[in-house]
């Protein structure tokens, strides 16, 4: 039996969201962008207390965006309802740009 | 809005009322600590620095030193010297007096003949410092006299969500008071940089803003070294933040959103009120340190793993967002900002409960750091000892 679980979105703009508890496979994502409706995602793999999922498919050398803003670069293809952390995700200005 | 803190001879307002024992270096350090405890009452720290640096670290030192010895939470302060170091005791008492005409005296051991005799003698300055702070009390103050210092540590994705924002609110409030707010770690705002500098109040200080983050790559990189590895901490990742970019996205929301009316160099006091950012490093304790020796008198310190950190002189208060951390540390954390991430309740309504906690500590309300009695500092520097 699935259950929903509230999350956070915290821009319009953004790829990823935040999970506020632990998540099993099968866990209905569930969040709210002000001015929209209730959207739900499943959630694909377990995912540790207010780390990030992917709210769409995102392409390998995609920018990733939090905040509304770009928080790295995809290191794999992600599919929504998948673990974004260092397994897929990199900085891009953690290394001096020349 | 008013407040009851301490008024000092040089017309700044302290909301603790400290005697230091000041060492000027390293050597010094373990005397210092030996006369606080013959003196309970008085707050020393250990001083790694003052010896073995080159021209400039041992400026970045003694503008911290003097720093803290001005800083208004502080009655007056008992110099500690050893007589030999490049940090000359006698220099050290002319920048606190070019700073501050609060009570100041010396004591050089090898003038004194060693150990027991420094020690005898710092102690009894001690204690007639400590009678005379006694007899200082607390009168009604503007809250426009408050610096307050705001600081993130052992963070995780609800410090960006819940905490950081709590504290902006925080700042705006203050600011709106006519009190200053300091912005700080430098390294935390790269990849979010391009936001604070739209946020400048002049241009000028849009770009001091791009510089001082620049001038932080730029030292790294001459050193052979990137931030990579460093920032994000262990701990920051295994809590979900994965990249600096968002650690730093986060870290901003601590400035809230008024402008940025002025950049000071690390330790350097304010000249404006308002939003001011200080050039600090991440390392949470030199980032306190910093603050504190430019003057601020209190730190509101934002934590998703939980923090211990404590300061010999300012109160710090330490807030989570994180509602396990809150029950898991709670001997380590004052204020529970979790139901801003829960939705349950909104960012501004806790903004105006931790200002109402500010206040509280301001007036002598002891924090869970004070209460344990923590007093570490970290002084920042730019190379190798020498």
């Amino acid at each position: 039996m699935s259950t929903t679980v509230k999350c956070r979105v915290l821009h319009e703009r953004d790829s990823v969201g935040v999970v506020l508890d632990p998540i099993t496979p099968g866990d209905q994502l569930s969040y709210k962008l002000p001015g929209s409706d209730e959207t739900q995602i499943s959630a694909l793999e377990d995912i540790p207390p207010f780390h990030k999922f992917a709210l769409k498919s995102i392409n390998r050398g995609d920018k990733v965006f939090k905040y509304g803003q770009v928080i790295g670069r995809a290191t794999l293809a992600i599919q929504a309802g998948q673990h974004v952390h260092s397994h897929n995700l990199t900085s891009i200005r953690e290394d001096i740009a020349e | 809005m008013k407040f009851n803190g301490y008024r000092r001879p040089d017309g700044k307002v302290g909301i603790r009322n400290h005697v230091l024992i000041l060492p000027t270096c390293v050597c010094s350090s373990e005397t210092c600590r030996m006369v606080a405890s013959q003196v309970p009452g008085v707050v020393t720290f250990t001083n790694q620095n003052g010896c073995g640096q080159v021209k400039g670290d041992l400026e970045i030192t003694q503008q911290v030193l003097a720093g803290l010895a001005a800083n208004p939470n502080v009655y007056g302060t008992v110099l500690i010297g050893l007589g030999c170091e490049n940090n000359i005791p006698d220099s050290m008492v002319e920048l606190i007096a070019n700073k501050t005409n609060k009570p100041l005296r010396k004591v050089v051991i090898q003038e004194e003949g060693g150990t027991v005799s420094a020690i005898k003698k710092a102690a009894q300055h001690a204690r007639e410092l400590l009678e005379e702070a006694s007899q200082v009390h607390r009168e009604e103050c503007d809250l426009s006299e408050l610096i307050v210092g705001t600081e993130c540590g052992g963070s995780d994705p609800t410090s960006g969500i819940g905490s950081n924002p709590v504290v902006g609110v925080l700042s705006d409030r203050l600011i709106g008071l006519g009190a200053s707010s300091i912005l700080s770690e430098t390294t935390e705002f790269i990849g979010a940089e391009h936001i604070l500098a739209e946020r400048g109040a002049t241009s000028e200080v849009s770009q001091a803003i791009l510089h001082i983050v620049k001038r932080y790559e730029v030292h790294l990189k001459n050193v052979g070294e990137s931030l990579r590895g460093g920032n994000p901490s262990p701990g920051n990742k295994a809590g979900g933040i994965t990249t600096l970019e968002e650690k730093s996205l986060g870290c901003i929301h601590k400035g809230g959103s008024t402008p940025i009316v002025e950049v000071v160099e690390y330790s350097e006091p304010p000249t404006k009120k308002g939003l001011v950012i200080m050039d600090t490093p991440g390392h949470d304790v030199a980032s306190i340190t910093g603050m504190v020796a430019g003057g601020c008198q209190l730190v509101v310190f934002t934590t998703g793993r939980g923090t211990p950190t404590g300061n010999p002189i300012a109160p710090i208060i330490k807030i989570t967002a994180n509602k396990f951390t809150y029950q898991t540390m709670m001997d380590n954390i004052d204020f529970d900002a979790s139901p801003t991430v829960e939705g349950t309740q909104s960012i501004e309504e806790m903004g105006e409960k931790l200002l109402t906690e500010v206040v509280a500590v301001a007036q002598g309300k002891i924090t869970k750091a004070e209460s344990f009695g923590f007093s570490e500092i970290a002084i920042n520097r730019l190379c190798n000892y020498v």
